[in-house]
C-alpha cells in the first residue's frame, strides 16, 4: 500500500506555460527576455482510488477492489520565469466524496460519510535545458521540486464505525518538461514527476481509543501532467491540464497503492 | 561534463528511481462469474470449482461472518468481495503455496486460490482471510503480525468442519515439541509470514485466550504494539505472558 500523500501537484503544469507564453508583444507586456511574473488559479474534478497491498513486491499484491472517491480540486500557483529556468510555488487542495467499492464488475457504494481531502504544496525549480530542439519552439528542460502534503482519509464501516487516517510529510522529486511554444497566442507541456515523500501516519479506528496508533512511513510518487495554454491579452490567460499521479504508500502494518486523475482549467494574470 | 549536463543526468537518475509506482500494481483480469449471498460477493472463473460450488462456499463464508461477529459482538460489518482462482499462478504477482490467500481490508476484499475438494483445507482459508476482513473492520489494525494472523484462525467457526479451536487445541496437544514460544511470536521482526507453525501456535493460544478469559480482555491487547504486549498482557490478564503460556501448554 501507499500514498498519496502526495505529491506534487501539477495542476499547474498547465500554468507553467503561462511563462513562456507569458512573452508578449503589447504595450503591457515585458521584452522578451525579461523575466516574468505569473499568478494562477485552476480548479477541476478529481478522482481518488485507493488499493491497500498485502505484500510489498514487485509488482505489489495490491486489493482487486478500488475505493474510489470524487470531487473538486483547487489550485494555486506563483511563478517566475526567466528565459532560461523559472521558479514556482504551488498550493493544491483536493475534497473526495461519493465513495464507492469497484471491482472488474461491480460497484458497491461506500457507506454514508466516507471522505479523504489532500493539500499539497510545493516549490519548484526548472532549467530548460534544450531549446528550439529538432523544431522551432520545442523544448526539453528538468527540475527539481520541494514538496508538502497532508493526505485524510474517513472510511466508515457502517453508520456508527469509522476508521480515519492521516498522513503528512514532505520529500523531493526530479522533474522532465517537454514543452511546445512555438505560436505567439498558445503553447503546451507535458511534466512527468518522481519522486519520493517520507511521512508520518496517524490511524484511528473508532471501536477503541487504543487503536489509535502513530508511525512513519513513506512513499514514492510518478506525477505526469499535461498541460496547455492561450492568451487571451498580454497579461490575461487561460489554461487547462489533465493530470495522473500514481503513488505507493508503505509503513507498519499498513500499504497502499492509490491513483488520482484530475482535470482543471483556469486563469493566469502575467505581468 | 558542463553543470547543466550534469543536472540533467541527475534529474533523470532521480526520476527513473520510480517508475516501479508509474506503472503501480496489476489489475484482476479475465472473466468472471459473480455470486451474491446477503454479506458476500464472490467472484470464480467461469465453469470453475469455485464457480460450480459457489453456494456451498458462500454458506461456509456467511456462517464465519455470523461467528466472528457474535464472538466480538459487532453490529454489522461490510459487504466482502471474495476473488476465487484456480491457481496462484493466475495472479501477479503469484501466491506463494498451492491453496493460499490474502485479505485486503481497508478495501473489504480478498483473493485465494480455490480448486476441489471442498475440504476442511479450503474452508479453513476462506474462512480465515474473511476474519483478516471482518476482524480489522470491528476493531481495527491489530498491533503485532501474531495478533493479527492468530485471531483470523483462533474464530474459525466449526459448523462445517473441526478446523476452529477443537482443532487448533488437538493440534498443539499433537504438536507439543514443535510449538513456537509466544515471546518470539509477538515479536514482528522475528513473524514468518509463510510459516504455518507460527500462524497455528498463535491461533491456538489465542483460542485458549478468548475461551478462558473472554474476548474483553483479548480486546484490551489487541492493539499492543510488538515492544508493549508482554506488559499489556500482564496489565490485563493479572500474570506474566510466560505464566499464560504456561497456562495454555498445562491444558492442552
Amino acid at each position: 500500500m501507499r500514498a498519496p500523500v502526495i505529491t506534487a501537484s501539477l495542476i499547474a503544469a498547465m500554468t507553467i506555460n503561462a511563462a513562456a507564453a507569458a512573452q508578449p508583444a503589447g504595450a503591457n507586456a515585458p521584452a522578451a527576455a525579461d523575466p516574468v511574473t505569473g499568478w494562477s488559479v485552476t480548479a477541476g474534478y478529481e478522482t481518488f482510488e485507493f488499493r491497500d497491498i498485502s505484500r510489498n513486491m514487485n509488482p505489489p499484491d495490491a486489493s482487486p477492489v478500488k475505493w474510489r472517491g470524487e470531487g473538486p480540486v483547487v489550485s494555486a500557483r506563483y511563478q517566475h520565469t526567466r528565459p532560461r529556468s523559472s521558479h514556482a510555488a504551488d498550493v493544491t487542495f483536493s475534497d473526495f466524496g461519493h465513495f464507492e467499492y469497484v471491482s472488474p464488475s461491480r460497484t458497491i457504494a461506500g457507506a454514508g460519510g466516507d471522505a479523504g481531502s489532500q493539500i499539497e504544496a510545493y516549490y519548484e525549480y526548472r532549467r530548460h535545458f534544450w531549446r528550439d530542439l529538432g523544431v522551432r519552439g520545442f523544448s526539453l528542460g528538468g527540475g527539481i521540486q520541494g514538496i508538502g502534503a497532508r493526505l485524510a482519509l474517513e472510511r466508515h464501516i457502517s453508520t456508527a464505525v469509522e476508521t480515519s487516517t492521516r498522513i503528512a510529510g514532505g520529500g523531493a522529486a526530479g522533474i522532465v518538461v517537454a514543452q511546445f511554444d512555438r505560436w505567439n497566442r498558445f503553447s503546451a507541456q507535458v511534466a512527468w514527476a518522481n519522486g519520493g515523500i517520507v511521512s508520518n501516519r496517524h490511524t484511528e479506528h473508532s471501536a477503541d481509543r487504543q487503536s489509535a496508533v502513530s508511525t512513519s512511513g513513506g512513499n514514492w510518487l510518478s506525477d505526469l501532467t499535461v498541460g496547455a495554454d492561450y492568451r487571451i491579452t498580454p497579461l490575461l490567460h487561460v489554461t487547462g491540464g489533465w493530470r495522473t499521479q500514481a503513488a505507493g504508500y508503505s509503513s507498519s502494518h499498513m500499504s497502499f497503492a492509490a491513483e488520482r486523475h484530475s482535470i482543471t482549467a483556469g486563469l493566469v494574470y502575467v505581468r | 561534463m558542463s553543470a547543466n549536463r550534469l543536472s540533467v543526468i541527475v534529474i533523470a537518475a532521480l526520476s527513473m528511481s520510480a517508475c516501479d509506482v508509474a506503472y503501480g500494481p496489476t489489475s484482476p483480469t479475465g472473466e468472471w462469474s459473480t455470486h451474491d449471498s446477503s454479506r458476500y460477493t464472490l467472484y470464480a472463473r467461469p465453469g470453475s470449482f469455485a464457480d460450480v460450488t459457489a453456494g456451498a462456499l458462500l454458506e461456509v463464508l456467511e456462517d464465519q461472518y455470523t461467528h466472528t461477529n457474535a464472538v466480538f459482538g459487532f453490529a454489522e460489518g461490510p459487504r466482502i468481495s471474495v476473488f476465487l482462482y484456480n491457481n496462484g499462478g493466475e495472479l501477479t504477482p503469484p501466491l506463494p503455496q498451492a491453496r493460499a490467500g490474502v485479505a485486503f481490508p481497508e478495501t473489504n476484499a480478498l483473493h485465494a486460490v480455490a480448486f476441489a475438494p471442498l475440504d476442511n483445507d479450503l474452508r479453513s482459508l476462506i474462512t480465515h482471510e474473511a476474519n483478516h476482513v471482518i476482524l480489522q473492520s470491528g476493531l481495527g489494525r491489530a498491533g503485532t503480525a501474531f495478533m493479527n494472523e492468530g485471531l483470523a484462525s483462533a474464530v474459525i467457526s466449526e459448523r462445517y468442519g473441526e478446523i476452529g479451536g477443537t482443532f487448533l487445541s488437538k493440534w498443539a496437544g499433537a504438536n507439543r515439541s514443535r510449538l513456537l514460544r509466544i515471546g518470539d511470536l509477538i515479536d514482528d521482526s522475528k513473524w514468518d509470514s509463510n510459516s504455518n507453525l507460527g500462524y497455528n501456535t498463535s491461533a491456538a493460544f489465542l483460542a485458549f485466550l478468548i475461551d478462558r478469559y473472554g474476548t474483553a480482555k483479548l480486546r484490551q491487547v489487541y492493539y499492543a504494539a510488538p515492544a508493549d504486549f508482554a506488559r499489556r498482557a500482564a496489565e490485563v490478564y493479572g500474570k506474566p505472558l510466560e505464566a499464560l503460556e504456561a497456562e495454555w501448554l498445562a491444558a492442552i
